[in-house]
């Protein structure tokens, strides 16, 4: 009797459950629908992506700071595409995309795409002339681990992310095993990928090697509106894209140490897509993206110190060759780095630590005048400490040297109180200091730099609540909300001026603000497992610019609103994800009078894997933009309609 | 705490359905009927924002948007120049590669010319022909205008921007990186001569003296100081050349009167000359006020009414002014972004109110 009590319970337990997913998967499935049939009218669109995104735990990572990590298991399902897909389809984060194949820039809480560093292994990639990454171009598979730190939080990885940083980590898997995996997959619109890693070594070490290419056609079918009178179908040209790369990371651990060696070696070939309004013959716009990274890393651990060494030597390549205008830019950028740092516990609540950063960018363009080199070097401290069991504090002080100029310092401060002790809710606030050197080309692209140019800076301030726990049986839950306000100063714009050229300027004072919200539930009970992540984002991000009338509209490009949602399920084998991407409507004009209208993207990905002794082989089938609809990213210009693709993956571990 | 994560979850997902709202405001078109100005607004490169604004005489107001109003789609990426020819007008759209024609009076589109290369501007050699400079390409298009096509093309061996008509014979001025006149024959399109100005060529006028006027701006990083060169239409020599006295001098968008007797141009300021002068104008006839950007202008042929379009800081929408001979003000008009080229449409008499 007391044990059918008990499976009585659990049943009873069990349907409260479902009571709960079948209310969820109303949710998701009705609604979707409903706004499919309001937008009946609109030509957006949608989007989709099959990966889950999570935050951990607020005692895992920067307790005082906001941040988001990427699930692993989001980088299985999603291999075979690029962050800028991974990202935006799971978080609140939006890209300008000009289409598949196309630049995809990112935008943090209203800031632009120069405002938000891509790191590999706490070293920025950024490419120094543009002072931004083609999210586009980096594959899901190139890194282990992916955090995106917003705004403050960034400072602790470096300067420059007034919107945040992106850091993309790879890492050793200490195993007397080996292991082999290999992933090919091949889909709509001539797209076919693969990817391979072998992972070898002991348990002092390992070695890892990866490779991965992709090839699209991008020729999907489009509805044009804007050419002709009558809107037609009409199939996208010379939009291939191909790519491929190979990783090789190398670890030695020592009792007290970590040895790392790093080479990262990438190509993209791209013909550029074209606006519906732009199509002229004979444009055939190329560009060849090269990029050849190298890193080695020494850790040591002694006593209560923790020392770093840092340094690297990246070169990236970019040759953009438009027949038309007949211009052929060949653009090389070289930059070394020497990061060396040291984190001292001094005592189990206070601890201090010290870096300092050392970059040298060289660059060689067609573009420039003569060849010019920067020197950036960065000293930054801090300290953090515990006051109490429920207090800590932190704060940041930065000083920057632009090759024989000392900057005004930056710095951050941040608190953390968790409201019970032996509950996660967390109220954490920051007020921060943080500042950006402008980019090469900002600065000395011929014709239109600008060699006048002043920093940027971003007063920031950030309060947030954050409440995780698990409240019964195999459920648990993550939730936060957050508020922010940054205020940034002689915002760095490119704009036309006389005779046609565009200029770089400091014309504008950006305030954005906003509220930001994230959920996850997580529900696991013997083989079943689900877990239902989403988020919704409000920003305003307002431009005051010197004697303009803007100053009450939202910026370009920037959605006021945004969300996600994703659930994914699996039970025994079988597993899939759903994902929905709501990007709000977003203003063209400077006045807000034209605008895009926003989408609503789904994708679907069903898949099961088998495993074997030493071996498991996945298959997986994936829908994007499940009701095919029309939409844009950037104005004019098509993104794809439904999309499948399938995907094969054999891991061996012996 | 089950219900209330519940109604977390359901709350969270509901707002994450928000409809979008759809309400955009379509100007109403108001159809170009009576005597004005057409202007088009190039809008900002590759972002497909380019317009067309009408300032009415009869009503003394602008009608915007009206391309996208009459046809219900965006008039395309930087529309560079627009001309009035009888009932039609026909739009440059340089980066989209085509032209369009629409009605005179309701803007609806009667036909599309693709296929062209970056093309700049048009002239009208007669009723059936008409020449399209090009930016990239290396030849003038002709078009056959009542069949709206393309009919051939005229080799340069070097791009085109303003172009110039009087007689059998068109100049053609090779402006990026350029410093040259080309001189096309009208009855069989071939290249007749070449004349060396000033370092990029940018704009020119006819004078009632027979002489073609180029505007050579010294080019973008100021190589060579900008100058007015004046040139024997029927000898195709230079009479005379007035070189600017600073490397800063950027002067554009040479303008001349109905009367072919007074030039206008760009320079810091709206500058105005007589053909006849020795030297070139100090002060500005219209001097740019703080705030304000000249881009381009335009002179009425009847009345010599001085039209400025203000790009503003080319992001925003620009302004139309509009100035009486003598330099004083009459009104202003928010138009489109970076207002540009104009033509005017007008019946006998016309005048500003």
């Amino acid at each position: 009797m007391m044990a059918s009590g008990k499976i009585c319970k659990r049943i009873g337990k069990t349907l409260n459950f479902m009571s709960f997913t079948l209310l969820v998967l109303f949710n998701f499935i009705f609604f979707p629908f409903q706004l499919n049939c309001q937008d009946i009218t609109h030509n957006d669109t949608v989007k989709i992506s099959e990966v889950i995104i999570s935050r951990k735990n607020t005692k895992e990572l920067r307790p005082f700071y906001s941040g988001v990590p990427i699930d692993s298991s989001a980088f299985q399902i999603s291999n075979n595409k690029s962050i800028a897909n991974l990202i935006s389809e799971n978080t609140n984060i939006s890209f300008k995309s000009y289409g598949s194949g196309g630049a995809a820039t990112i935008s943090i809480r209203g800031t632009g795409a120069g405002h938000t560093r891509l790191d590999w292994n706490g070293i920025s990639i950024n490419n120094p002339m543009l002072g931004q990454s083609d999210f586009s171009l980096i594959p899901v598979s190139a890194a282990d681990e992916i955090s995106i730190l917003y705004g403050s939080s960034s400072m602790i990885n470096g300067n420059g992310g007034i919107g945040g940083i992106i850091s993309l980590e790879t890492k050793p898997v200490w195993s007397d095993e080996s292991s082999v995996s290999v992933s090919a997959g091949a889909g709509s619109f001539g797209n076919y990928s693969g990817t391979a890693a072998i992972r070898t070594g002991n348990m002092h070490f390992q070695s890892c090697t990866k490779a991965f290419f992709n090839n699209s056609e991008n020729d999907f079918r489009y509805l044009n509106t804007e050419t002709d009178a009558t809107p037609s179908w009409e199939t996208m040209k010379e939009n291939r894209v191909r790519s491929s790369g190979l990783i090789q990371e190398m670890y030695y651990r020592g009792e007290k140490s970590l040895l790392s060696a790093r080479i990262w070696y990438q190509s993209a070939n791209r013909e550029l897509p074209y606006s519906m309004l732009t199509r002229q013959p004979g444009l055939h716009e190329k560009q060849n993206d090269e990029s050849f990274r190298t890193m080695v890393s020494y850790n040591l651990k002694q006593g209560k110190s923790d020392i770093s060494l840092t340094g690297a030597w990246l070169t990236d390549n970019l040759d953009y060759l438009n027949n038309l205008a007949s211009i052929d830019s060949r653009n090389r950028a070289e930059t070394m780095v020497i990061k060396a740092g040291i984190e001292n516990n001094i005592t189990h609540d206070f601890k201090i630590s010290f870096s300092i950063n050392e970059e040298l960018n060289i660059i060689k363009s067609n573009n420039y005048e003569n060849i010019i080199s920067r020197n950036i070097a960065t000293l930054t401290g801090s300290a953090e400490k515990s006051f109490s069991k429920q207090i800590r504090a932190i704060i940041l002080f930065r000083e920057i040297l632009d090759k024989e100029t000392l900057l005004i310092p930056d710095f951050s401060a941040g608190v953390h109180y968790r409201i019970m002790e032996d509950k996660d809710f967390v109220l954490k606030a920051s007020v921060s200091r943080n500042s950006k050197i402008p980019s090469l080309n900002d600065l000395y692209w011929y014709p239109g730099g600008n060699r006048d140019l002043k920093n940027e800076y971003a007063t920031q301030y950030e309060m947030a609540y954050e409440m995780a726990g698990k409240p019964a049986g195999g459920l648990s839950y993550y939730f936060d909300i957050e508020g922010f306000r940054y205020n940034i100063q002689n915002m760095v714009l490119w704009r036309p001026g006389a005779n046609s050229y565009w200029t770089a300027d400091n014309i504008q004072n950006v305030n954005s603000s906003g509220i930001e919200t994230s959920l996850r539930l997580i529900y696991k009970v013997n083989h079943f497992y689900s877990r239902l992540n989403g988020g919704y984002s409000y920003t305003r991000a307002v431009s005051h610019t010197d004697g303009n009338a803007s100053s009450n509209f939202q910026m370009a490009y920037i959605p006021v609103s945004q969300a996600y949602s994703s659930l994914f399920i699996s039970l025994g084998k079988f597993y899939s994800v759903w994902n929905c991407n709501l990007t709000g409507r977003r203003y063209l004009t400077s006045d807000n009078s034209h605008y895009l209208h926003g989408y609503l993207l789904n994708n679907i990905t069903a898949g099961a894997k088998l495993a074997g002794r030493g071996r498991s082989f996945d298959v997986s089938f994936s829908a994007d933009n499940i009701f095919n609809q029309s939409y844009q990213a950037i104005a004019h210009y098509p993104m794809p309609g439904r999309a499948y693709f399938l995907k094969l993956t054999l891991n061996i571990t012996k | 705490m089950k219900k209330i994560l519940i109604n977390i979850a359901f709350i969270f997902l509901t707002a994450s359905c928000i409809k979008i709202s759809d309400n955009q405001d379509i100007p109403k078109a108001d159809f170009t009927i009576g005597g004005g100005v057409l202007l088009v607004n190039e809008g900002n490169f590759r972002s497909g924002n380019g317009s067309l604004s009408f300032y009415s005489y009869d009503s003394l107001k602008i009608i915007n948007d009206l391309f996208t109003s009459a046809n219900n789609r965006p008039l395309g990426d930087v529309p560079n120049a627009v001309l009035v020819k009888e009932d039609k007008v026909f739009i440059v759209v340089n980066n989209s590669g085509k032209i369009e024609v629409v009605d005179h009076i309701t803007c609806a589109t009667s036909a599309t010319i693709s296929g062209l290369i970056s093309p700049r501007n048009m002239a009208f050699i007669n009723d059936s022909k008409a020449y399209v400079t090009s930016l990239y390409s290396d030849s003038l298009a002709i078009l056959n205008v009542p069949n709206n096509s393309i009919s051939g093309y005229i080799n340069l061996h070097r791009t085109s921007e303003s172009i110039a008509v009087y007689g059998t014979e068109a100049f053609v001025a090779n402006w990026a990186g350029g410093k040259e006149v080309m001189v096309v024959n009208t009855l069989n399109d071939n290249v007749v001569d070449s004349i060396e100005v000033g370092m990029e060529p940018e704009s020119m006028a006819i004078d009632h003296e027979r002489r073609l006027w180029v505007l050579c701006n010294g080019g973008w990083a100021r190589q060579a100081p900008a100058e007015l060169v004046v040139i024997n239409i029927a000898t195709h020599r230079i009479e005379k050349k007035f070189i600017f006295p600073s490397k800063v001098s950027s002067p554009t968008c040479l303008h001349i009167d109905g009367m072919g007797q007074t030039l206008f141009y760009i320079d810091n300021g709206v500058k105005q000359m007589d053909i006849y002068a020795t030297n070139l104008p100090v002060p500005p006839l219209v001097p740019q006020e703080s705030g304000y950007n000249f881009y381009k202008i335009a002179v009425n042929p009847v009345n010599s009414d001085i039209f400025i379009s203000d790009a503003g800081n080319y992001t925003q929408p620009g302004n139309l002014l509009i100035y009486k001979n003598n330099g004083s003000f009459v009104s202003k008009s928010t138009v489109g972004i970076i207002p540009g080229a104009m033509s005017f449409k007008l019946r006998v008499n016309t005048q500003t109110k």
